[in-house]
């Protein structure tokens, strides 16, 4: 098992090293000047060579992709934003914990209630309960997030005032441990920035997490529903184990081997598919950044985010296959030979 | 007995002013400065902040820009309209409490060039040197006389030296200076200015303070606080104004927007004109509108009045040069829709009969407001013609990279250029110079000797109404001559307010002549 992971992880860093290399070079090739748009058409050009120089954007480009790998592995600099001036390893810092934070709370929505309606629909197939979550889960599929955010927003914020309208309470510099304002005022604490970064969280989290929601119990229920008709099950009923242990240790068991799958692909996607969520929520987090750091064409910052987009996914592929490996024997068996 | 007369001051305070909370004015903006640094910045929202961090030796009079004492009490230009002297008012203190003097604006202005960012090409090869003549008296020697010098200085933020030279990071590409304190002035302030940094989060947010002790005074009914938050979201903003967590929006709202914030109740929308215009810029070097008679005509199809509509309280336009801006030509008459003065151009064209082999390619920024909708209402006037109009919209960064070459530019682009000082020699170089090719800001590739050697003698003139009489002719060599762009109107910030919590020159119908004037917040009252 151990050189099961060890091999993925492997295959991951590989990969992770040709992303980079692809994307840089990407970037550096695609027309117009990155250097010459952040300081506007009226700088003299030789203050744009200057800084260009200072970049090394004046050198071929498998000598900048050298400057800027080394820079990562030795000193973990990912270069200097065009847009922010500031290092975008520092920016990162900043806006990832967040969108991280806005992400493990939807997870754990779309793990809880995915599962649960999932679950549900599947044991009571067929009946009122079953078509109306179904039919919740079609809405729930179809229907974008922004759409959600909006409605939220307006009964949840603007009409009842039960949740705030946006924007996200930060924590003294001097308080920060990760980055994650819930997650540190919990650490230090804090447990009134707790409850306010709660209340925050809410709504975008659950405008962001209801499709997944949705997809998650559709392939929570059909799983189930194939493994409720195979043999062993009937068996187990069959020799009188009572129907929570049917359920909870034999059917429950093998239907999360799809559900795991979609699952770690979805939080990974978490990250980037948040923009809309967090632009309208005044959230500053990581998915935002990104997609600005691209409209800018800030060479540094689209390679970084392009980058830390392939580890979470590289990660949460692993994660799937460790804990598939751990719920299924077969793949356990196969895995250690 | 001291003990008993504080306490009593403090209760007599307390019961005279115990009405009165912290007032916090929340405001939105379209994206955060990029840093605090006058030496760096040139956008919209980094002045927006700058106008309130830092002071300037001269400041622009409301009503139509003109210089006013500020920093410096008075000033003389020498006799041969090279050397500016400035005699700075005694008793100014940067927010940590060191005097400012004549040392901190010789360093802002050396700075300034060195890092030869931002708005450094108004000084880079015009200042030969800065001389510090004595604590309150400062110098500029220029290589060569410079008519609009003065009014340049709205953009020379005075910096503290001391501080800026104690936050030194010594890795950096200005040998001696290191990073010539560009690290330290990202998210912190060395101004004077009548507000000061608070907290400054990159592309989230800025929260200045009320600087108490600032030389001019400041009214205790300007806000204690003032948080600008970057909020582009049309939702977002209507419901946060709607529920009174938002006192000011950003004026770049679409149309609907502007519509559903204007109905909600306390809620005003102010009119700001911008020094800038909305031009269809038309290339000059490319068929068939490298020939003029091709571009007069497209000028004479063009529905203006349409144009207005769409853009709706925009004044309209006659001349590349802003009208509340030094150096602007009222008497020309431009063009109106006219389709026989359009056709009588086009026939004497020498492409007549066979513009159906040129189509027109007409380009947008995408995201850009309403623009499309300008683009499409220009395609349907020159169909009116004969002219076929292809729209393109292209993302930012693919319309700059088209712009940087003659062959790659299309032969319309649409987009708002503006004077970055209140000269209209600024915005006639910016348009149709010959060294500012290559840019967005000049689709048209004029490359005009006689444009260019005018340009260059108008704004060395140093009598103002020589300038003046200088750039009327050049407006008109431009408008009547070249028709190298098409001008629709003047453009107009129009923020949404919340009249009830408080009150602003701009909301009063006194819009500051510099659109980013009208956000230095000493000047707002706050009503609740």
């Amino acid at each position: 098992m151990a050189l099961f992971i060890f091999k993925r992880i492997g295959y991951g860093i590989l990969v992770l090293f040709a992303l980079s290399f692809v994307i840089f070079s990407f970037i550096r090739i695609i027309p117009g000047d990155p250097v010459r748009m952040s300081l506007g058409p009226t700088v003299p050009d030789e203050v744009v060579a200057r800084m260009r120089s200072e970049l090394h954007f004046d050198r071929p480009i498998p000598v900048q992709y050298y400057h800027w790998i080394k820079g990562v592995l030795l000193r973990g600099d990912f270069g200097r934003s065009l847009f922010t001036h500031r290092p975008v390893s520092q920016d990162i810092a900043e806006f990832l914990p967040r969108s991280i934070e806005l992400a493990i709370f939807s997870a754990f929505l779309i793990l809880s209630f995915g599962v649960l309606f999932g679950t549900i629909s599947a044991l009571f197939r067929d009946t009122w309960l079953d078509n109306l979550l179904r039919l919740f889960a079609y809405l729930g599929v179809v229907t974008p997030p922004y759409a959600f955010a909006i409605l939220f927003m307006l009964l949840f914020a603007f009409y009842w005032k039960i949740f705030p309208l946006g924007g996200m309470p930060t924590l003294p510099e001097e308080l920060r441990v990760t980055g994650m304002t819930a997650f540190d005022a919990l650490i230090r604490g804090q447990f009134d920035v707790f409850g306010v970064t709660l209340r925050h969280l809410v709504l975008p989290a659950v405008s962001l997490s209801l499709g997944s929601i949705a997809y998650q119990a559709r392939i929570h229920r059909s799983s189930m529903i194939d493994n409720i008709s195979k043999d062993y099950i009937a068996f187990a009923r069959v020799v009188g184990v009572s129907g929570a242990t049917v359920v909870f240790k034999h059917l429950m068991r093998p239907s999360f081997i799809p559900t795991l799958t979609i699952f770690g692909l979805q939080v990974a996607a978490l990250l980037g598919n948040a923009f809309l969520i967090e632009v309208m929520f005044r959230y500053p987090g990581f998915s935002q950044y990104s997609l600005q750091v691209i409209m800018t064409k800030d060479p540094y910052g689209i390679v970084a985010v392009s980058l830390v987009f392939g580890v979470i996914f590289a990660l949460a592929n692993i994660l799937i296959d460790v804990g598939v490996a751990w719920l299924d024997p077969r793949v356990r068996l196969k895995a250690s030979e | 007995m001291k003990k008993v007369l504080v306490l009593a001051l403090v209760f007599a305070f307390g019961l005279g002013l115990g009405g009165l909370a912290e007032t916090v004015l929340e405001t939105t903006i379209t994206a955060t400065p990029e840093a605090l640094d006058p030496a760096v910045v040139f956008g919209e929202n980094d002045w927006k902040v700058l106008v309130n961090l830092y002071d300037y030796l001269v400041y622009p009079s409301f009503e139509n820009a003109s210089p006013m004492s500020a920093v410096a009490e008075s000033w003389e230009l020498a006799p041969d309209n090279k050397t500016w002297t400035f005699h700075l008012r005694e008793g100014i203190k940067f927010h940590d409490g060191t005097a400012l003097t004549a040392e901190d604006v010789k360093f802002s202005m050396d700075r300034m060039i060195t890092i030869g960012e931002g708005y450094a090409h108004f000084y880079r090869g015009r200042v030969k040197e800065t001389r510090v003549v004595d604590p309150s008296t400062v110098a500029f020697e220029l290589s060569d006389p410079f008519g609009p010098f003065l009014v340049t200085l709205y953009r020379l933020g005075i910096v503290n030296k001391d501080l800026v030279m104690a936050n030194l990071k010594e890795e950096g590409m200005y040998g001696e200076y290191g990073d010539y304190g560009k690290g330290f002035l990202l998210d912190q302030d060395a101004g004077s200015g009548p507000y000061r940094i608070e907290e400054f989060k990159i592309r989230q947010s800025v929260e200045i303070a009320k600087n108490p002790d600032y030389w001019q005074g400041i009214s205790a009914e300007s806000p204690d606080r003032v948080i600008m938050t970057q909020l582009r979201e049309a939702a977002t903003t209507k419901m946060l104004m709607g529920s009174g967590e938002i006192d000011l929006a950003h004026g770049r709202q679409e149309m609907t927007t502007l519509l559903s914030l204007d109905a909600i109740d306390g809620v005003e929308v102010a009119l700001i004109p911008e020094m800038s215009l909305d031009f269809f810029m038309i290339h000059t070097k490319k068929p068939p509108t490298d020939d003029v008679h091709v571009r007069k005509a497209m000028a004479w199809a063009t529905d203006y009045e349409g144009m207005l509509a769409i853009y709706t309280d925009c004044p309209r336009a006659y001349s590349p040069v802003p009208s509340q801006v030094f150096g602007y030509s009222g008497d020309l008459e431009g063009y109106e829709k006219d389709l026989d003065k359009a056709m009588e151009e086009l026939k004497q064209s020498k492409y007549y009969g066979q513009l159906d082999q040129y189509p027109i390619d007409v380009s947008y920024i995408q995201g850009n407001g309403d623009t499309p909708k300008l683009c499409m209402l220009f395609a349907v006037n020159m169909a009116e013609i004969g002219l076929t109009v292809n729209i393109v919209e292209a993302p930012w960064v693919l319309f700059c990279n088209k712009e940087e070459s003659i062959e790659t530019s299309p032969h319309v682009t649409n987009l708002f250029a503006n004077a970055s000082y209140p000269d209209a020699g600024a915005i006639l170089e910016l348009k149709y110079a010959s060294w500012t090719v290559g840019g967005w800001n000049q689709n048209e590739w004029l490359q005009d000797p006689t444009f260019d050697a005018a340009i260059q003698e108008a704004l060395i003139t140093a009598d103002p109404e020589e300038r003046a009489a200088k750039y009327a002719e050049l407006q008109r060599y431009i408008v009547e001559d070249l028709c190298p762009s098409i001008f629709t109107f003047l453009s107009v910030l129009k923020p949404a307010y919340r009249a009830d919590r408080f009150s602003w020159p701009a909301g009063d119908g006194n819009p500051h002549a510099i659109a980013e004037f009208n956000f230095n917040y000493m000047y707002f009252k706050m009503l609740s």
